[in-house]
């Protein structure tokens, strides 16, 4: 990818994709999800979903699954007004971008 | 490498991390390792990388954890925080005039973001609004207190020099209190004196004697009373005096309170 994925940005990919499970979703899906749309690591979203959840936008719980306790994350009311936020300031960015990007398309 | 020695060297390498982390991280990618099936062991290793640096980047994780301060209350602190002000200015014409390009492009999702922000917005307005009125506050509040400290200057000065009235007259009252003791005592002390003095003279000039010893007899009962009612002075009415002083410097202080 050419573009760097900050960590602000990161974060709310990692939110969008969980909240859009309204049951809560796992890691491993978490981590398919998010490596269709962004070239990241496996290794990358172990720390970004411990910290959402240390900062309340995420909340675990264990779910029996194949004679297996998995863990599962969902977004918090906290996460999702997160996410709001994030959403609303990508559109705000992305505006701006596109503006200046037609804008220098059509002086040409 | 399995999956098994993958986690064997991932939890030692974790060793020096608290054990509440430990166990979630290790739990997490049990359940990957799980989740991705045994059919994909090796490829879920091989895109891990080494034990070494997925524990590395766990402890990189413990230590950003919330250092990077981007999720707090009052939403992402890093970025919007030093960029809330342009927000807010943005907000107004992001959507009306300028964001064309971006309507062209995201249609009326775009449109719903922006409503979003302005709530999510409208608490940093109220935030903004509050810091300076607090500044206002307490700058009024000194104003006032200086105002009210120069204006009660003249019951500042009554006070102090009533205290002063106070204290003067306590030392006074003490000081006669033990004079009139200490005479009280010398009165009993010569009053014994010629008693004895009195009884002897008795034998060779009755008369002169009986005189001695009734002289004697007063100023020991005058003695007597002296410090019988300097006793009764320190132990009943210094307290009340003072607590009459006190009375009426809690008077003094009341009415100036109210005259501020």
């Amino acid at each position: 990818m050419v573009f760097n994925t900050g960590a602000a940005l990161l974060d709310a990919i990692v939110l969008a994709v969980v909240s859009g499970e309204a049951e809560g979703t796992y890691g491993y899906k978490i981590t398919q999800e998010v490596r269709q749309v962004i070239e990241i690591s496996e290794s990358t979203l172990y720390p970004v979903l411990r910290r959402l959840q240390k900062d309340g936008c995420l909340e675990v719980y264990d779910m029996e699954c194949g004679g297996r306790n998995r863990r599962y994350y969902k977004v918090t009311e906290k996460g999702r007004a997160q996410l709001n936020l994030y959403i609303s300031e990508w559109y705000r960015y992305s505006a701006k971008l596109n503006s200046i990007f037609e804008g220098g398309l059509r002086h040409e | 490498m399995n999956r098994a020695e993958f986690m064997r060297r991932l939890t030692e390498l974790l060793a020096d991390v608290p054990p509440a982390e430990r166990d979630e991280a290790i739990q997490y990618y049990n359940d990957y390792f799980d989740d991705a099936g045994a059919e994909n062991e090796s490829s879920v290793i091989a895109s891990l990388g080494a034990p070494e640096e997925l524990a590395g980047a766990i402890k990189a994780g413990l230590n950003d954890g919330g250092a990077g301060g981007e999720f707090t209350e009052t939403g992402f602190s890093g970025y919007a925080r030093a960029h809330r002000d342009e927000i807010m200015r943005a907000d107004e014409r992001a959507y009306g005039g300028s964001g064309n390009g971006g309507r062209g492009i995201y249609g009326g999702s775009g449109n719903g973001g922006g409503q979003d922000t302005r709530q999510n917005n409208d608490p940093y307005s109220q935030q903004d609004a509050e810091e300076p009125q607090k500044h206002k506050m307490s700058g009024g509040s000194i104003a006032l207190i200086v105002i009210a400290a120069i204006l009660t200057f003249p019951i500042w000065i009554g006070v102090a020099a009533l205290f002063g009235v106070a204290v003067s007259l306590i030392v006074t009252v003490f000081s006669l209190i033990l004079a009139f003791f200490a005479v009280g005592l010398i009165f009993i002390i010569v009053g014994v004196a010629l008693f004895v003095t009195g009884c002897a003279l008795l034998v060779h000039v009755p008369l002169g004697g009986v005189c001695t010893v009734g002289v004697a007899l007063i100023l020991f009962g005058l003695g007597l009373l002296g410090v019988w009612l300097m006793v009764w002075c320190a132990v009943q009415a210094v307290p009340a005096l003072f607590r009459g002083c006190a009375a009426l410097i809690r008077k003094i202080f009341h009415r100036g309170g109210v005259a501020a």
